[in-house]
Formats: C-alpha cells, structure tokens, sequence
C-alpha cells in the first residue's frame, strides 16, 4: 500500500512539472505570437478622437504617421518607386507574404477584382519582402496582373510590419498613416476601411461646422489627418483645388470652358475647340 | 526622401509624387522578338498593365498630368539619321508640345517626340502632357524628373530575346 502511495506521489509531481513546462511553454508561444502581431483581430471598442476609426487595431502613434513612398521591384524584376505622399489619392498597402496560408485569401480576392470594393479614390499596392527574403517567381505566379505588386523588404521596415497579412492606409495629400491592422478576411479588411472613412469624413464634417460635445460634455478633438480614401470628401478641397476638380469632372464629360451647355441663354458662338486653347493659355 | 530607380544603366531619381518603372518587356520567343529598356515616370499613378507609350497610364493623366517615357532603341539605329541628334533633348520648352504628336490622340493633351543618341545608346523621348493649354507649366514640370535621369554607358547593351510578358 506504502509503495502504491509512494509511486502516487511520484506520478503526480512527475505530471505537475510536466504541466508547469507545458504552461511556460505556452506563454513563450502567447509572447513570440504577440511580438509577431498575432491578436490583431480583435477589433477595438470605438473609434479614436482624432476622426481616425481604429482598423483592425489601434493606429500607429504619432510618431509612425510619415508614410514612406515604395522602392523596390516588381516580381518580374523591374526597378519601380510607387507615390503614395504628396499624391490626390490614398493608398492601401497590402503587406503580403507569397508563402503564408492566411495571405492565400487576400491574392485571391485581388485576383477576383478587390481593388474595386475600395472606390475610385484609394489604390491598392500590394507589397511583399524583398527578392532576398521571397521568391520573385512565386510572387509573380500569385500576384494578379492588375495589381501593382512592388517587393521591398525597405517597405517593411519603413512601416514597421512584422509580417503578412498587415494593411496600411495612406491618406495621399497629407502623406500620412491613416490607419493600420489586419483581418482574416478581405471582406473584413474592406468593412473596416470603410468604417474608418466614415469616421474621418465624420471628423471632417465637425471641423466644418460648429464645436461638437460628446455625451460627457467634452468638445471632440479635431486633430486627426485629412483622408481622401474612398469616400475622398470634397469639403477638404479649397477654393483653388474645388475650382481644378470641377473643371477636371467636367472636361471628363467632354464639357470644356466656353461649351455652350454652360451658357443657356447665350447664343452659340464660335469652335468650342479654339475657344478652350485661348483660355487656358489665359490662365 | 528622394527614391532612386535604377535598372539596365538607366536611373532616376524620382521626384516628390512620382513614381517610375525601369523594365525590359519579356520578349515573344515565337516570334523572335527583342525587347530594350524603357524608363516610365508620371506624376500620377502608373498603370499595372500599360503599353510601352503609356497607353493605360495617359487616359487618366488630367489636366496637370505628365507622362515621360525614355524608349532605347538597338544600338545599330544609333547610326541613322533619325538618331542623329547628340544630346539629351532636356530641359523641354512648352513650345516643344504638339496635340497632334501624340501616339494617341486625347482631348486637351499634348506631346513631343525626340530621338537621340547619348552615352553611345540609341533612345527616345516621349512625354504627354494633359493639358496643351498648360503646356508651359507642364514642361518646367516633366523637367523637374527629366533632370534627374541618369543613362549609363556601361551597361551592356545586350537585346533581351525570350517568351512571356513582363
């Protein structure tokens, strides 16, 4: 009976240092995960005050807010620099690996005409490492052919990016971070760009209009950048850049300076064609 | 910070808003074709699938848009008459921009065309501009990234031969 004890006792602590292991074991897993940028799915709670809606998690301090344009090549080995600052448009980088199964999906989305869910505003980059860390011939088999795919494992550093799948929205006219996160699902990625563009063009509508208090009677902090992603809000233009863009959507419909359709009560005069050329070179 | 692109002796140091590619077109082995370096640049957004004279690209320049296409040609054109001109043809003058010197004609856009020789290598300028009206504006512009191009005479000029698409 002794030795059945005492055996036991043995076998017990023999499975307690084995849990114990077990559990470290586990909590260097949680820790190494972290680093990486596991646990980025949860989204949080509520927008920031800044007018920038946290993607799938929080944004970048202020410090990370200059976006870096891209240098690097293509998968079929051309040298190429992508403008995402100082540009009219914004940009969604799409950090991706050729090799991780949680990137497979979001190749595929692309393939499938992704680019589209984000509007006629934002762009989408998609970027990987660098020749050094990934195969230009496995990126070129699984990159779709209309979508800008530039290799740079600079880009990665530039923007802080332990890994794929990680997605960064860059607001073009301020050249800064506007957001950045990552979710399972392309679908997931697009819902909360577009919740982080309501919430900008929110931040931007309070900046218009008069002081806004929340529930708790504090005013809302206006200090978030200027976003032009896909719902670019024309109430950020001046009066200069809303006077080019109307001129730009109405040449777009074939109506240029001096056409007769701005004038209604005028009697038509003479070639629109010769009349334009004057004018602009008035300008 | 300045982006410098540089592939096939040719190189560019992209101006702020820029953005350029360096390739060489994967030749058509059926057909035998040979495929030479071409640098685009454009002050908005460089189509993914774009022909050589920036047909993809050049329909979305806008007013204010400018295309800059550098095109080599084999080395043996260096000696035609075509080529006979000795140096770059930068800086441009707005007085340079024709609409009808356009690949393709687009409504308000103009072009210039110029052939050269420097550094031993046949090439070819192209640069629209999406407004003749701002044909001025649009060249100090299109001269801004035209000053920074750089073309080597050490890379040897080897024609690409081959199948695919680039």
């Amino acid at each position: 009976m002794l030795a059945l004890v005492v055996v036991e006792t043995v076998v017990v602590a023999l499975l307690a240092v084995l849990v114990v292991g077990l559990l470290r074991s586990h909590g260097e897993v949680l820790r190494r995960l972290h680093e990486l940028g596991a646990g980025v799915y949860e989204p949080t709670s509520a927008p920031d005050r800044g007018g920038r809606a946290p993607t799938g998690r929080r944004l970048r301090a202020a410090t990370r807010a200059v976006a870096n344009d891209l240098n690097g090549v293509s998968p079929t080995g051309s040298a190429v620099a992508v403008a995402v600052s100082g540009v009219r448009h914004s940009t969604l980088l799409a950090f991706l690996s050729s090799g991780c199964s949680s990137c497979a999906g979001f190749w595929e989305a692309f393939a499938n005409g992704g680019a589209r869910d984000l509007g006629p505003h934002t762009r989408l980059v998609a970027v990987t490492r660098g020749p050094e860390a990934e195969s230009p011939s496995a990126v070129a088999s699984i990159a779709p052919g209309d979508v800008v795919t530039v290799m740079s494992t600079e880009a990665f550093r530039d923007y802080g990016v332990p890994g794929g799948p990680h997605f960064v929205l860059v607001d073009g006219p301020s050249g800064t971070v506007a957001g950045e996160g990552s979710a399972p699902l392309w679908e997931e990625v697009v819902a909360l760009l577009q919740r982080a563009v309501a919430d900008a063009s929110f931040a931007a509508d309070d900046v218009a209009g008069a002081d806004v208090a929340d529930a708790d009677g504090h005013t809302t902090d206006r200090a978030g950048p200027r976003h032009g992603g896909a719902g670019h809000d024309r109430a950020h233009l001046n009066g200069a850049e809303r006077a080019t863009r109307a001129d730009a959507d109405l040449a777009a419909a074939g109506i240029y300076p001096g056409d007769p359709s701005l004038y209604p009560g005028r009697p038509q005069q003479g070639a629109v064609t010769g009349e334009r050329d004057g004018m602009d070179e008035a300008r | 910070m300045t982006a410098t692109v540089a592939a096939f002796g040719l190189s560019v140091e992209v101006p702020a808003g820029w953005e350029a590619e360096i390739y060489r077109r994967e030749p058509d082995a059926v057909r035998g074709e040979v495929t030479m370096p071409i640098l685009h640049a454009a002050n908005v957004p460089l189509a993914r699938n774009r022909g050589d004279y920036g047909g993809g690209t050049v329909e979305t320049l806008g007013q204010r848009g400018v295309f800059v296409a550098l095109l080599e040609h084999d080395v043996e054109a260096a000696h035609t008459a075509l080529f006979s001109e000795r140096r770059v043809p930068w800086p441009l003058s707005g007085g340079e921009f024709r609409p009808n010197a356009l690949q393709r004609n687009l409504p308000g856009q103009a072009g210039c065309q110029s052939f050269f020789v420097t550094a031993k290598r046949a090439l070819c300028l192209y640069v629209v501009i999406g407004s003749f009206g701002l044909r001025h504006v649009l060249a100090s512009e299109a001269n801004r990234l035209l000053s920074a191009v750089r073309v080597s005479a050490t890379f040897p000029v080897a024609p690409r031969r081959g199948g695919g698409s680039r």
